[in-house]
């Protein structure tokens, strides 16, 4: 802690290259991961480059294309109260909703949240379900990649060295969406978070895409689940049916929880969120 | 390893403070350590307790998880900043009426927060001021009084309601 530098950048363009060309430099948005502890003692000598500074990466609005652009910068209080989010997306409204404690929500933000990629954040569930597109900025350009290819692995991602997250964007494609969270009381993490989008077709299940957080060992499509309904007529039976494909998963078991339990909650969440979302997209 | 002072310009309970701070320093380490205003406490430096929460630009944040150098520009309010000489404020009062404070440690990051709360939501029933508490822990155990005084203050604001 006592040997870390900080520099405040004033563009992206600059915080990509201090990024680039400084060595150990980490990015520093909402504080709320790399400032404390245990993190804050394995900084050592690392240069934060601040993303506050930046005008413009908080902005949330339209895409030509009519997806919704959600600058990184965003806190996930204001994903939380965003009209048009809670509106066409009420999946990422409710999930942010349910981050943390107020402060925490005040203060984080949704390009941390996702480059920190950790085991129970709710948000990366949430965006693997609603198929979000992560629009990178590095030292060798800018690209775009899928949720689905973004978090690859327990607090891995996609991301490269020197690379940032700008914005998110978020197809809207009509039907409904639900989060669903089994809060731990103490650190007010998910024992497990369900995130679910479903879109009906003359009253069956056409795209559905569902997944899990906090119960597996980083976030996850249930793609058995979701093949399981496709077509399906979405009856509580058909649902509970569903429900069942998820049993085949590793499961984290701690202190707080055993694989058997995280499995129970898993089937549970799931079919509460897939009836929910079932419920709105009609 | 020689030591970059960050300058910052902010302003502590209305009034201008202009600086250099080293890089590494925590905003509640400044405010206690530099400027002497030990009335924010230090819990668990894990963003957990709450015993740092104060208010920045008016939103309520855990001083343990920003730098120092990260409140270049902005607005701080403590709890000296918040009574008026002797006139505590609406909430300070209810606090006191209702008897929301045993030890007292909880009390600085209490007051920070439920006054974010009651500037977005002047009449917030039980259930949203118990939620708003997730960040506040209280080893005493106050909480019930905490939503008292709350409420108190809901019902005495100028066309707050109550129940
Ligand atoms: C008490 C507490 C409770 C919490 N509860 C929950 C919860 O219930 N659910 C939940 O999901 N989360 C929870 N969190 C985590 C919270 O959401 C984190 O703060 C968040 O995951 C990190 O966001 P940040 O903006 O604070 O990032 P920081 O701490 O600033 O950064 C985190 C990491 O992301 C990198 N980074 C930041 N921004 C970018 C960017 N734009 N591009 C690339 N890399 C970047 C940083 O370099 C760092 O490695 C909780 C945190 C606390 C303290
Ligand atoms: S000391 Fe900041 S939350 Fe506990
Ligand atoms: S009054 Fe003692 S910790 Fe709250």
């Amino acid at each position: 802690m006592l040997a870390i530098q900080y520099k405040a950048a004033q563009s992206l363009d600059e915080a990509v290259t201090l990024l680039a060309t400084t060595a150990g430099a980490r990015a520093l948005a909402g504080g709320h991961t790399l400032l404390l502890e245990p993190t804050r003692s394995q900084l050592g000598a690392a240069t934060l480059v601040d993303l506050g500074k930046i005008q413009g990466l908080n902005d949330i609005g339209f895409t030509r294309t009519g997806a919704l652009r959600i600058g990184a910068m965003t806190t996930i209080a204001a994903l939380a109260d965003n009209a048009d989010i809670q509106r066409d997306l009420p999946a990422l409204a409710e999930a942010a909703s349910q981050v943390g404690d107020p402060q925490v929500r005040n203060w984080a933000t949704l390009g941390g949240s996702l480059a920190d990629n950790d085991p129970e954040s709710d948000l990366t569930a949430v965006l693997l379900a609603l198929d979000a597109q992560l629009h990178l900025q590095g030292p060798n350009g800018t690209r775009a990649v899928a949720a689905d290819q973004f978090i690859t692995g327990p607090r891995q991602t996609a991301l490269t060295q020197g690379e940032l997250i700008t914005d998110v964007r978020i197809p809207i494609v009509g039907g409904g969406s639900a989060y669903e969270k089994f809060k731990h009381p103490a650190t007010l993490y998910a024992l497990c978070g369900v995130a679910a989008h479903v879109s009906l077709i003359d009253g069956k299940v056409g795209a559905c895409r569902v997944a899990v957080t906090g119960a597996t060992e980083y976030a996850t499509r249930l793609t058995g689940v979701e093949a399981a309904l496709a077509g399906q007529e979405p009856t509580a039976e058909a649902i509970a049916a569903a429900s069942e494909a998820a049993s085949g998963l590793a499961f984290r078991g701690d202190p707080f929880g055993s694989p058997e339990y995280r499995a129970h909650l898993t089937r549970v969440l799931v079919q509460r969120a897939v009836t929910r979302a079932v419920e709105r997209a009609r | 390893m020689a030591e970059q002072g960050v300058p910052v310009t902010l302003t502590v309970n209305g009034r201008e403070v202009r600086t250099s701070v080293p890089p590494y320093l925590l905003l509640v380490d400044f405010l206690r350590d530099t400027l002497g205003l030990t009335g924010t406490k230090v819990g668990c430096e894990t963003g957990q307790c709450g015993a740092c929460t104060i208010l920045v630009d008016g939103i309520s944040a855990k001083s343990c998880a920003m730098l120092a150098a990260q409140a270049d520009g902005h607005q701080v309010t403590t709890v000296e900043g918040m009574a008026q000489g002797s006139a505590m404020t609406p909430l300070q009062a209810a606090f006191w009426d209702k008897h929301a404070v045993q030890c007292g440690y909880c009390t600085p990051g209490l007051l920070a927060s439920m006054t974010d709360l009651l500037q977005r939501n002047p009449d917030p029933n039980a259930a949203e001021i118990r939620r708003w508490m997730d960040g506040n822990i209280c080893r005493c155990g106050v909480y019930q009084n905490v939503v008292r005084a709350v409420r108190q203050v809901a019902e005495q604001a100028p066309g707050g309601g109550g129940e």
